[in-house]
């Protein structure tokens, strides 16, 4: 999903004590689609509370803040809002492609090819409503600051990185560098082994930080030309021009300088481009949002997890002393700070 | 060479400084007496520590870097007298012996390789104040039970401990003249802190101890005492807790 820079960014390697003391806005359907489709049974069913509520999301969510929070990473989650009607064509195409996936896994559970049923299961993997509510009472009762986006959760979460409220945006996806996002994070819900898709193949998955200054460098262009060649090769707002990916993109891009230049030489079937190029370079935001991290509430999250979402208590002890700990030392300065 | 001896007391005031910060310490000894300094590993709270050669009964020492556990050596010297007199020396195989009375205790010396040599930060602080440790030690004591920090607030006239959560708080009001003494005075500082450390800290000054403490603004503060006197001194710095936006 999102748009597809990812052979023309710069990635650097990051180390989690990089981000020490940071703040990260985190766009968190993003990451709650990567637990739910990653964490499953080997038959690829999601974890389920026994009223069937589905829980892989939230078990990922808690273990990840817990992470997070050990090493002294401050994160914001950022929700999708309502999104813009251009995406309609994206999302009805996503929910074709899972009803399919859903066709088929179950036919391969028939068939008992289970690899195979994992992997169609992963495909199916929808954040409802209420997993989503879910998501945000926990991260809430854990004290984080959640924010609701106006529209796109990346245009949030970019927006508060270039008012250097956050150091990054943290999300799969490369649409937040088309939003502005000066650092983009990768790779920070799952770490270590991760199965490449449709393979059985493992690959070390580290995190990964790309700067947005610095990749423009590189490949010579501006912003606006980034947004520009992202509309050609296609993203969740638009269509791309068939035939061109990011190496042709980039070529056109850099010799004609612009879209409309570009479309002098080549016929583009790009109705709506000005409407996608408004999107990412001046997206709904709101300016009204708070990220005060409070005191976690752990007998409400005990509730949450333990009485509600029936999670066994040993299972989320370990996170909760994190939290605990946490708590405890919240706002206590080193000495270091003070060697001038 | 290292063979000392001291009164119980001294050694184990020395100790009860050490050991809110650390278990182990580094201690630098030379022809003038002892130096030990050493921040915990969260590196909140620091002791800087001297003791002068005057301190002990005896004082026959090289100069030299000796890695002391002292958690332990408090634990053995509870037992004995004040007055009694303590022996330190190293035995032949390098292990610190530990004589008092009809006592023996041989124990390894602690590797310290992988101590660090901590700095002090130089603080410029605004204010410093005379008094007993008492007056903190009952204003520490009652904010224990309602808040996991303490605040400092002093003005031109007084000193003033807060402490709150919820619906419930504490005020303790020290006034210039009458609780304390003023050292100095440049303008008001206020900072928070933890009272998990500075409760451990307190413990380490002991009662009815004059102290001088020097508070600065969202800064840390750093408390002053003489121990087996005038032999002994000791300063603790402590990092503020700074709000969270």
């Amino acid at each position: 999903m999102g748009v597809k820079l990812g052979d023309l960014v710069v990635k650097h390697p990051l180390a989690e004590s990089d981000l020490t003391d940071k703040v990260i806005t985190i766009d968190a359907y993003n990451m709650l689609y990567q637990f739910l489709s990653s964490i499953r049974t080997p038959e690829g069913f999601p974890l389920t509370a026994p009223d069937g509520r589905i829980v892989s999301h939230i078990k990922g969510l808690l273990g990840r803040t817990a992470n997070l929070l050990s090493a002294s990473i401050r994160p914001v989650f950022i929700f999708d809002g309502v999104p813009h009607p251009l995406k309609r064509g994206t999302l009805d195409l996503r929910r074709e492609r899972k009803e399919r996936a859903q066709t088929e896994w179950e036919r391969a559970l028939e068939e008992g090819d289970m690899e195979r049923a994992r992997s169609k299961a992963r495909q199916t993997s929808r954040i409802t409503e209420e997993m989503a509510n879910d998501a945000w009472n926990l991260l809430t009762l854990l004290g984080l600051p959640c924010i609701r986006a106006k529209g796109e959760g990346e245009a949030q979460a970019a927006h508060i990185c270039m008012k250097k409220e956050a150091y990054a945006v943290c999300s799969q996806d490369f649409d937040s560098l088309l939003f502005g996002a000066p650092i983009l994070l990768r790779n920070m819900a799952t770490t270590g082994r991760r199965k490449l898709p449709g393979r059985n193949v493992f690959i070390n998955v580290v995190p990964e930080r790309i700067d947005l200054g610095e990749t423009l460098d590189q490949l010579g262009l501006s912003r606006d030309q980034l947004i520009d060649l992202a509309i050609l090769m296609g993203t969740d707002f638009n269509e791309g021009v068939p035939g061109i990916g990011p190496k042709k993109g980039l070529a056109l891009i850099k010799e004609m300088g612009s879209l409309e230049e570009v479309s002098r030489i080549r016929r583009l079937p790009l109705l709506e481009w000005d409407e996608v190029r408004k999107l990412f370079r001046d997206p709904q935001v709101y300016e009204d949002y708070s990220l005060s991290f409070k005191d976690p509430d752990l007998d409400a999250v005990k509730a949450l997890l333990v009485g509600e979402l029936s999670f066994s208590e040993a299972s989320v002890e370990g996170s909760l002393k994190v939290f605990e700990r946490e708590r405890a030392s919240a706002g206590q300065s080193s000495l270091d700070s003070f060697f001038a | 060479m290292f063979e000392v001896e001291i009164k119980v007391e001294s050694l184990r005031t020395v100790f009860s400084i050490l050991t809110p910060i650390v278990g182990e310490v580094k201690l630098s000894a030379d022809k003038d007496g002892w130096k030990i300094r050493a921040v915990d590993p969260a590196h909140v709270a620091m002791v800087d520590l001297g003791l002068l050669k005057s301190a002990f009964e005896r004082y026959e020492v090289d100069p030299m870097e000796l890695g002391l556990n002292v958690e332990r050596l408090l634990e053995h010297l509870k037992s004995a007298k004040g007055d009694d007199t303590v022996l330190m020396k190293l035995d032949p195989d390098n292990r610190l012996v530990v004589s008092m009375s009809n006592l023996t205790l041989k124990m390894p010396l602690v590797d310290t390789s992988g101590f660090s040599d901590p700095k002090v930060p130089n603080l410029q602080l605004p204010v410093g104040l005379k008094l007993n440790s008492g007056e903190l030690q009952k204003g520490l004591k009652v904010s224990a039970s309602i808040s996991d920090y303490i605040t400092f607030d002093c003005s031109q006239e007084k000193l003033v401990m807060t402490s709150s959560e919820d619906l419930s708080s504490m005020t303790l009001d020290l006034l210039k003249g009458k609780d304390y003494e003023e050292v100095s005075f440049e303008k008001p500082a206020k900072s928070s802190f933890s009272l998990d450390y500075f409760s451990q800290l307190m413990k380490g000054v002991g009662t009815n101890r004059d102290i001088v403490l020097n508070l600065g603004n969202s800064y840390p503060l750093r408390l002053e005492f003489d121990f087996a006197e005038p032999n002994g001194h000791a300063r603790y710095l402590l990092a503020p807790r700074i709000e969270s936006s």
